[in-house]
């Protein structure tokens, strides 16, 4: 049930986005990162080791970043709407689109690791290498695809 | 190439141990963070360890540098404008400097790549990347405006960084092949042969 709630909280406005002006679509995106960002913010600690392994809290995090990662924002990174055309509004590189399809194996590579998650999360020595491999994929895209 | 041998050389200490292995640690170093940066695993556990490592390194020879041998101190090769100008002046002539210790270009050159590694550390440690899982360990202590920019900072300093190493480098082949100056075996040995008295 969540996840579907949060997939259409997503996916409708998504899909409308593509629709609508640049801003609203870069908005949309930083946002939906945001919600990612969000999740990563209690299981990254926890792995680290900064914050009391919990595993309700992790199972929570990790059903919701599984989710979210479902959602297909490629509506969302419509072309216009790079560094280029929108200077410092926002920071996805053109390279998005020059190498889309390098970009689009980055992406799979973010939703495999985020749908290990929920198998991940039950105990802190599972949840360490899958949170390594979560933040490993966002680290892979950024270095070429989002700008410094 | 100059005759080493003839009667009017000597050979002087010019390096000390400290100094010797903090420059062959550093290139070690400095080779290892440059190239897991660039090229390590996504968790870049290692290239934090090497940037520690360096951080250390550094702090020795901030240390040594008040405290070390007459070479190893910052004020004996903090040179002014007219005595860098003087010495950039006899650069070119195809004879060896016989400088003892850094000569005024290179003791400009070591307080740049100084500094420009204790901004490579500091930036390192401030970085969030916004992957949770290589964030420095003092990003949570500044503001996010601090912590991006680092990133970038950290960027743009390791290019800098990798030029100013092709610049040192260059500036020893120069030694060696156009003034007939080798200076790689004192800063293994720590001796230095030289003319004159």
């Amino acid at each position: 049930m969540r996840k579907t709630l949060l997939a259409l909280c997503f996916a409708l406005p998504a899909g409308m986005v593509a629709a609508q002006s640049p801003e609203d679509a870069v908005k949309a995106r930083q946002g939906y990162f945001e919600m990612l960002g969000a999740q990563m913010a209690v299981l990254a600690p926890m792995a680290q080791g900064k914050m009391e392994f919990d595993a309700a809290k992790a199972k929570v995090a990790a059903d919701n970043i599984a989710a979210l990662a479902k959602v297909d924002v490629s509506p969302l990174f419509m072309p216009g709407t790079s560094t280029d055309d929108l200077g410092d509004k926002t920071r996805a590189l053109p390279a998005i689109w020059e190498k889309s399809d390098d970009f689009t194996a980055k992406a799979t590579g973010l939703h495999e690791a985020a749908a290990a998650m929920p198998a991940a999360a039950g105990s802190l020595e599972t949840l360490q290498p899958a949170v390594g491999k979560l933040g490993g994929a966002c680290k892979a895209c950024h270095d070429d695809f989002r700008a410094k | 190439m100059r005759d080493t041998t003839s009667p009017k050389t000597r050979t002087v200490k010019v390096w000390d141990p400290v100094v010797r292995s903090f420059h062959w640690l550093l290139v070690l170093a400095f080779a290892g963070a440059w190239g897991l940066g660039k090229w390590g695993p996504n968790q870049m556990t290692w290239h934090f360890y090497f940037g520690y490592f360096i951080a250390g390194l550094v702090g020795v020879r901030l240390i040594w540098g008040f405290v070390g041998t007459r070479n190893a101190r910052f004020s004996s090769f903090l040179f002014g404008p007219g005595k860098t100008l003087a010495y950039l002046r006899h650069l070119p002539s195809r004879e060896p400097s016989n400088w003892i210790g850094h000569n005024p270009m290179g003791g400009w050159s070591v307080f740049i790549i100084l500094g420009l590694l204790i901004a490579q550390i500091a930036t390192g440690l401030m970085s969030d990347p916004k992957d949770y899982i290589n964030v420095g360990p003092l990003a949570q202590y500044v503001p996010d405006s601090i912590s991006d920019l680092s990133v970038k900072l950290h960027n743009i300093i390791s290019t800098l960084l990798l030029i100013v190493v092709g610049v040192h480098i260059s500036a020893i082949l120069f030694y060696k092949r156009w003034k007939g100056e080798n200076l790689v075996t004192p800063m293994i040995t720590g001796k230095k042969v030289v003319e004159g008295d």
